[in-house]
């Protein structure tokens, strides 16, 4: 992917003149790095830096720097109940409270059926909470009607599900662009987008490939580019990795980091793996509907 | 429009899904479509039927038997000449020939029923006017030979059914002896019932010569407007008093035709009826399978942010589409058996009446009434040699039918789909 601009330190405050300062030698310093030894130096500065993102990140959290009016996602007691005729109701969310910030990228960890998916579900607008609050992008998703949750759901948030969900009867190109058609652009704006997006996943080439003819791996990166479609604010990944081997689950996850470190995009990973979640800048755990 | 061509192109790409729907689809309506065109085009035959029947009037000797001499006078042509509303007039004279039965007779001893039967001949005449379009009867079948046509009045030539050419070993071409007139076979005829297939046909003034009787036993009028059929009645009821009866060919026959005509029209609307509730239903239940079965896909087209409007905008069109094609599939079942069909039909409903015609007309069988005293028209013959022709209308019918079932086949489980939430629709098996 294009190194597009870089990663500023995630702090609510404004830039520090004296930090910038020191920036701008430090920014000639790796390019004349660059120029000596090539883009293989690039990318382990570009690692470097998100490293250090990640860790100032943590520590701004940690000193309580963020601010939850600020916040891109921010739930206040969220509760989901789901009722059947004949069956026990079940609590799938209770009383959660949770903030994350532009950027962030957080793993959501726990048991099965500790209410990770519904969670997602519930930021995404997927589902409507019982009660509690939840807002998302600066909006109330209690207060929004049918066509702008449907607008909500195209172009703020991104979702990329277990099963990657594709249309079968589309082909990869078809399955990204059909994602863009409630925007303004046409036809031919929309297949060049896909096309381009498929590119940048690494799937230049399947691109009329139909889903049924791909692998486990190439159909969720398809499943990525769909959710990249639209330039989303945040994207919710629903255990992306889980029906996925391990080298092809850290090329996804690598594109996530992409993407993070590219277009400042908030993501959320549903994920058992501990790994994915030590990655990520910081997990919340689920138990029981309850965020520990 | 994207998501009208996504529609299409979801049917082409399930090729064989999209063909065994679309061959159910097709089958099921051409069923209804043979049915419902068979029941218009048997109503509207019916139609002309019922006039033409309501139209004749047929004249009996009230003692006409075979063994009688005809007794309605030949005046009646006279009469009958005078009145500017007849169309057309039917003679008709019909004897026993025992010459055989007789010969028979004097061998002594026990008579041989075979030997009889095979013996038995009827001499029938017909007047083989121009106007009565020939010598017309649908149900006689020329087995050799020709027919006999107008320039055949007057003549010694005849028409010997079957059984009575096979019982004296006589063929077309051949002469036949009868009362010492010699006759020319210039054709051999079958009928349905044994009279006709017994008979040895001729123009009438010869076969009144040949029994040397005067006058008819029976006289076929057709009137050309059903509004004075009953004027015309009366009248010569006036002028022969009890001597004849005076009837309409629907009276006299009606009830074993309009037996036929409701039987095999009950079958036709019947069949009709069950095809289309059948229609309904396969198609319909089609429509919701397979769009129930991908709910999950609503689901996810919900989830990436589609509107409401394109996704019934798709699926709707995927349904019209599919249905579209079940009724050109329709159309060429339809056309290729639709004839089957309309004979099936037809023959079902026909064997009923048939069946309770047969056991009465036999031992009731009246002079004159061998051949079809009735013209071309009104005979039975006109439901059940219909032609099989696809009309307009019925077309245009069952396409706003699979079209309109299609519709509500697919919008059913689509609005279902679409009030869900879309987690709710991702879950749905």
């Amino acid at each position: 992917m294009k190194n597009k601009e870089k990663t500023e330190k995630i702090t609510e405050t404004t830039p520090d003149e004296e930090a910038s300062k020191e920036m701008l030698p430090l920014n000639h310093l790796k390019e004349a790095v660059v120029a000596q030894y090539g883009d293989d130096a690039r990318l382990i500065l570009d690692s470097i830096d998100e490293v250090e993102a990640i860790l100032l990140r943590r520590e701004a959290r940690a000193k309580g720097e963020f601010d939850d009016a600020k916040a891109i996602i921010h739930l206040s007691g969220l509760s989901k109940k789901y009722e059947s005729a004949g069956m026990t109701p079940v609590d799938a969310l209770k009383e959660v409270d949770l903030s994350i910030v532009q950027g962030e990228m957080v793993a959501v960890i726990g048991p099965s059926g500790s209410g990770k998916s519904t969670l997602l579900q519930m930021m995404g607008a997927l589902d409507v909470p019982t009660s509690g609050g939840a807002r998302i992008n600066f909006q109330e998703l209690s207060e929004m009607n049918t066509k702008e949750l449907t607008q909500f759901r195209s172009q703020t948030v991104g979702f990329v599900f277990q099963k990657f969900n594709l249309i079968p009867n589309l082909s990869a190109l078809e399955n990204v662009s059909i994602a863009m058609e409630s925007t303004k652009m046409n036809r031919q704006e929309r297949r060049s987008r896909a096309a381009e997006l498929l590119k940048e996943v690494g799937l230049g080439k399947r691109m009329s490939h139909l889903p049924g003819q791909l692998s486990g791996g190439e159909q969720q990166r398809v499943s990525i580019a769909r959710a990249l479609a639209n330039h989303p604010k945040i994207i919710y990944a629903d255990e992306p990795t889980g029906s996925l081997d391990s080298k092809t689950s850290r090329t996804i996850i690598q594109l996530f980091d992409t993407i993070r470190r590219d277009f400042n995009t908030t993501i959320i990973i549903v994920t058992h793996n501990h790994t994915i979640a030590k990655h990520c800048d910081r997990t919340v755990k689920i138990k029981d509907g309850r965020i520990k | 429009m994207e998501s009208i061509i996504r529609g299409a192109r979801n049917v082409k790409r399930k090729p064989g899904r999209s063909v065994g729907v679309v061959i159910i689809i097709g089958f099921s309506l051409a069923i209804f479509l043979t049915s419902s065109i068979v029941a218009s085009s048997i109503e509207a035959q019916a139609a002309n039927l019922e006039d033409s029947l309501g139209r004749t009037i047929v004249v009996t000797a009230s003692d006409a038997s075979f063994d009688s001499s005809a007794t309605i006078s030949e005046d009646i042509l006279n009469l009958t000449n005078n009145m500017s509303q007849v169309e057309s007039v039917q003679t008709f004279v019909t004897e026993v020939d025992r010459s055989g039965i007789s010969a028979i007779l004097a061998q002594g001893g026990p008579p041989n029923p075979e030997a009889l039967r095979a013996a038995v001949r009827f001499i029938s005449g017909q007047n083989l006017s121009v106007e009565l379009e020939g010598f017309v009867s649908e149900e006689l079948v020329l087995v050799d030979g020709r027919m006999l046509n107008e320039s055949d009045s007057g003549s010694y030539n005849v028409l010997l059914g079957v059984e009575a050419a096979f019982s004296s070993e006589i063929g077309v071409g051949d002469s036949l002896e009868l009362e010492g007139v010699s006759l020319n076979v210039v054709g051999l005829i079958s009928g349905e019932v044994f009279q006709t297939n017994a008979t040895i046909l001729m123009s009438i003034d010869i076969a009144q010569a040949i029994t040397e009787t005067t006058g008819f036993d029976k006289v076929v009028i057709t009137i050309d407007s059903i509004e004075l059929v009953d004027d015309t009645m009366n009248f010569l009821r006036s002028e022969y008093g009890d001597e004849v009866t005076v009837q309409t060919a629907s009276d006299q026959q009606g009830d074993d035709i309009a037996q036929s005509i409701d039987a095999i029209g009950g079958n036709a609307d019947l069949g009709a009826m069950a095809a289309l509730f059948a229609s309904l239903l396969v198609v319909g239940f089609i429509m919701v399978i397979i769009t129930k079965e991908r709910v999950n896909e609503i689901g996810v087209l919900k989830a990436i942010g589609l509107p409401n409007s394109k996704i019934v905008t798709q699926f709707l069109s995927e349904s019209i589409f599919m249905a579209s094609l079940g009724f050109v599939v329709c159309i060429l079942i339809t056309l290729v058996a639709g004839p089957m069909i309309q004979t099936m039909l037809i023959e079902s409903g026909s064997n009923d009446a048939s069946s309770a015609e047969e056991e009465s007309t036999p031992q009731q069988f009246q002079p004159g009434q061998i051949l079809n005293p009735t013209p071309e028209s009104s005979s039975m013959d006109s439901i059940t040699s219909l032609e099989f022709s696809v009309d307009g209308e019925s077309i245009l019918t069952s396409f706003g039918l699979t079209i309109l079932i299609g519709v509500i086949g697919a919008l059913y489980p689509i609005l279902g789909a679409l009030r869900m939430q879309p987690a709710q629709a991702l879950r749905y098996e």
